[in-house]
């Protein structure tokens, strides 16, 4: 059973997309803060990490160019969720290392496809 | 001459041995007559008195013993007593082989001459025993009135001895049944000291010697117990180790007493035995426990003290140094809160195997709680030292397998060493436990050895959330106000808000610690929210008062400016106190908008936009380009007190506020000149275009109710 590390600060956000990944076959982990997040993912390495941009604290962005920046973070898949879709923010996101995103609000029924598409299928 | 008193009354026997030594003869005296007989086995006396009614054995016995012995019939025998007194009972007495029978009470004189002519005629002619007196003997008629008595009173002694043997009967039949019940085992040994077991006794010691024992006790020294076997003295709970033949561990608790035979030669021990393995091994078990940590089987705290004050000592007499290490593995809370307990235990103990591995055999770890841990490095060169704390430090760049999961943790070192850093136990420990900060500080994953500027953090903030946390609650925060003159029309504009600590113990505590560890956590941002209403609150006690306010200035960290919900603070607090946000300026450090970040940018857009001023404090130390100033909505710099502390010495500095204040006004920025201490200074600064100046020169920072002297009433 593969583990996702989910970053998110907004509960309601958070229930549902662990809820997806729970149904699909994941293990789930999260944090709501990205400090808290960015050293879940060095601790304790999930195998995909999706993260919202938008956190409390440090901003996703930071987040993403935390992980890379160490050893243990430099390939694990990061799929970020954008609230708007602004292309510039796509590129510094993908440009910071980021592996995919999705937008917000999220669609239940294509999400989990989404992610799939980037990680594969949870075979088990 | 020696004279031997058997007396079982405490005065009689008093007066008598008086009476003998004021006379110039050895006394030894006796309550009864068995004691009596014991020390004339082996001493030489030449005259016995004796009572005749006496515990134990009575004269009458005393004087059959002494005069059917051989080597001591010679002695003359005189009956001195108040109870037997009949003419019967001399007469018996007299058969017996007595020298003499006297009735107390008797003139001294007279007694003391019987004794003499006793002692003299005993010289003579030595007594053969016939059962004849010397003195006052009359030929011995066995008449039938006495017949009749003796035998009265052998009936009577015969009723008493069944009386007695069915006592006797009794008792053993008692002792016995307490044997039986008890889990005790009973022993002999012989003279030879050769122990024959009566009951019970395990394997391997029936057929051993009490020396043996001796050499396997383990509650006394060996050398002990064989002294005391030696001089045949009794022995109790003495707790022997053996290892029977299954290679089984023994602990037998022994007792014994020596045995003497009529003759009073030793003859052997005889006593109890009782099997305590289980005993033993449950109190090493609770001692192990009450030492140990159950968790990991380290020792613990309790034991590393008794442990580290050992090898302090055992340094300074071989003058060697003993490295302290403080451990403390990072992130374990974050993998207890995540993965649970269980595995937080599973980290633990995974550490613990780590770290065992990088030492030599003899260096001791102990955990001292929580996921603290502690090696003693005894008798070690600095080479060696650093190899083991290197060596543990790489033992963690390899991720644990804990849970199905790859964890990767790493391990901060704090190490002190005795006696370079310091002596005492507590000292270096508490040194150890600062260098480990110190490590953990500088990003975790390292090792720091203690040097003497660490010491600036006292180990009871260590904790420092903790200990802000109880100050916030203790009231032990307070404000005071600097203010900001106009040099130049010589008015107060402004006030700076400043935070001071003063701890119940410690009195007055840096505040570029607190705050730099404050920074370190969210906590930060309770503090700035204390600060505001703080502030707030006394700006409305002072405007009640009647006092026309200046602007005030308020720090905000980092860390808050980064947080979203610092707006929502701003826009809040102020309005609660009627607080205008034109009266507040919002001062940030240069450092915390350095970090590009879309919330700093948000949030201090905002600020701005809701009427705030703000302020950028240590100017020119964060290397950022005034022209970003503008972007970042800064309406005011404070020049850095480095440069002001070194203008009048140094051309540079001089030449760098220049540039700011031409810059400051290029771009409408207000200027401020932090730290200023003295006149030419302020004269500099002043030249300079730098108006606005803060510092001890004008006004230290001051309680609220100092304040008020630069503040104008309302009309």
């Amino acid at each position: 059973m593969r583990t996702a590390l989910i970053i998110e600060d907004n509960d309601n956000n958070l229930e549902l997309i662990r809820f997806i990944l729970q149904q699909a076959g994941y293990r789930v982990r999260f944090a709501m803060t990205g400090e808290e997040g960015v050293q879940q993912a060095l601790t304790i390495p999930p195998d995909f990490i999706v993260l919202d941009i938008q956190l409390p604290d440090i901003n996703g962005l930071e987040v993403l160019k935390r992980i890379r920046a160490h050893p243990v973070g430099k390939t694990v898949p990061i799929i970020a969720m954008t609230s708007y879709a602004m292309s510039g923010d796509r590129e510094r996101l993908l440009e910071a290392g980021c592996t995919s995103y999705i937008e917000k609000p999220i669609d239940p029924m294509t999400v989990i496809a989404q992610i799939q598409a980037v990680i594969g299928k949870e075979t088990s | 001459m020696n004279i031997l008193i058997a007396e079982d009354d405490d005065n009689s026997r008093q007066l008598l041995v008086d009476l003998f030594q004021s006379k110039g003869h050895g006394v030894s005296s006796f309550d009864n007559g068995l004691k009596a007989l014991a020390y004339l086995h082996s001493h030489s006396v030449d005259l016995i008195v004796s009572d005749i009614l006496m515990p134990e054995m009575d004269g009458y016995g005393l004087c059959r013993a002494v005069k059917q012995n051989i080597s001591m019939q010679s002695i003359p025998f005189v009956f001195y007593t108040a109870t037997y007194t009949s003419s019967q009972d001399e007469r018996f007495a007299m058969s017996l082989g007595a020298s003499a029978f006297l009735i107390k009470p008797m003139d001294l004189q007279a007694f003391l001459g019987v004794i003499a002519e006793v002692t003299k005629s005993g010289a003579k002619q030595p007594r053969v025993a016939k059962g004849r007196g010397l003195y006052r003997v009359a030929p011995v008629k066995f008449d039938k009135q006495h017949t009749d008595i003796v035998r009265a009173k052998l009936d009577k002694k015969i009723i008493e001895l069944n009386q007695e043997r069915q006592k006797l009967i009794e008792s053993e039949a008692r002792f016995r049944d307490f044997a039986e019940a008890s889990a005790d085992w009973f022993w002999e040994a012989d003279s030879a000291l050769n122990i024959q077991a009566l009951s019970g006794a395990p394997m391997g010691l029936s057929v051993c010697n009490l020396q043996d024992i001796a050499k396997a006790c383990q509650s006394h020294l060996a050398d002990d117990m064989l002294s005391v076997l030696q001089q045949r003295l009794p022995f109790s709970d003495f707790i022997v180790h053996f290892i029977d033949a299954h290679e089984k561990h023994m602990y037998l608790r022994v007792s014994g007493k020596p045995i003497f035979d009529d003759q009073l030669k030793f003859i052997g021990y005889r006593g109890v035995g009782k099997d305590v393995s289980e005993m033993i091994a449950l109190n090493r078990k609770v001692e192990f426990l009450a030492s140990h940590d159950e968790l990991t089987g380290l020792p613990n705290r309790s034991v590393f003290k008794i442990n580290l004050a050992q090898a302090l000592k055992k340094a300074e007499r071989h003058r060697q140094q003993v490295l302290l290490l403080y451990f403390d593995i990072d992130h374990f809370k974050l993998v207890n809160d995540t993965l649970g307990h269980e595995a937080g235990d599973q980290l633990l103990m995974m550490s613990t195997k780590r770290i065992i591995e990088c030492a030599r055999e003899i260096d001791v770890l102990y955990r001292m709680g929580g996921d603290e841990f502690v090696m003693v490095i005894e008798s070690a060169t600095p080479q060696d030292a650093h190899r083991i704390v290197r060596d543990i430090v790489k033992a963690f760049s390899m991720p644990f397998e804990i849970m199905e999961q790859r964890v990767y943790t790493t391990v901060s070192i704090g190490v002190s060493v005795y006696p370079d850093d310091a002596t005492d136990l507590q000292t270096l420990l508490t040194y150890a436990d600062l260098a480990m900060y110190r490590a953990k500080q500088n990003g975790r994953n390292s090792f720091e050895f203690y040097t003497p500027n660490m010491n600036f953090i006292p180990k009871e903030w260590m904790d420092m959330e903790h200990g802000i946390r109880l100050a916030l609650r203790k009231h032990e925060f307070h404000m005071v106000y600097q203010p900001q003159l106009d040099a130049e029309r010589n008015v107060v504009v402004g006030m700076e808000a400043l935070i001071r600590w003063t701890h119940p113990d410690h009195g007055l505590i840096s505040t570029i610690e607190l705050i730099r560890v404050a920074e370190q956590s969210s906590l930060i941002n309770t503090l700035d929210d204390w600060v505001l209403e703080e502030v707030c609150r006394q700006m409305r006690v002072w405007r009640e008062a009647g006092y026309v306010l200046p602007r005030m200035s308020v720090n905000m960290s980092a860390r808050h400016l980064r947080s979203d919900n610092l707006m929502n603070l701003l826009n809040n607090i102020p309005k609660q106190y009627g607080i205008e946000p034109e009266m507040l300026c919002i001062e940030i450090t240069e450092h915390a908008i350095l970090e590009e970040s879309a919330t700093v940018k948000n949030n201090m857009q905002a600020i701005k936009k809701a009427g705030f001023g703000i302020s950028l404090d240590d100017f020119g130390t964060g290397h950022s380009s005034l022209l970003y100033l503008k972007r970042w909505a800064v309406d005011e710099v404070k020049i850095e007190r480095t440069f002001v502390n070194d203008l009048v010495s140094s051309d540079e500095d001089r030449a760098i506020v220049r540039a700011m204040v031409a810059l400051a006004e290029a771009l409408d920025l207000d200027l401020v000149g932090e730290g200023v201490e003295n006149q030419h200074q302020a004269d500099i600064l002043l030249a300079s275009g730098c108006r606005v100046i803060q510092g001890y020169f004008y006004s230290p920072p001051v309680p609220p109710d100092q304040v008020t002297q630069w503040f104008k009433k309302t009309d």
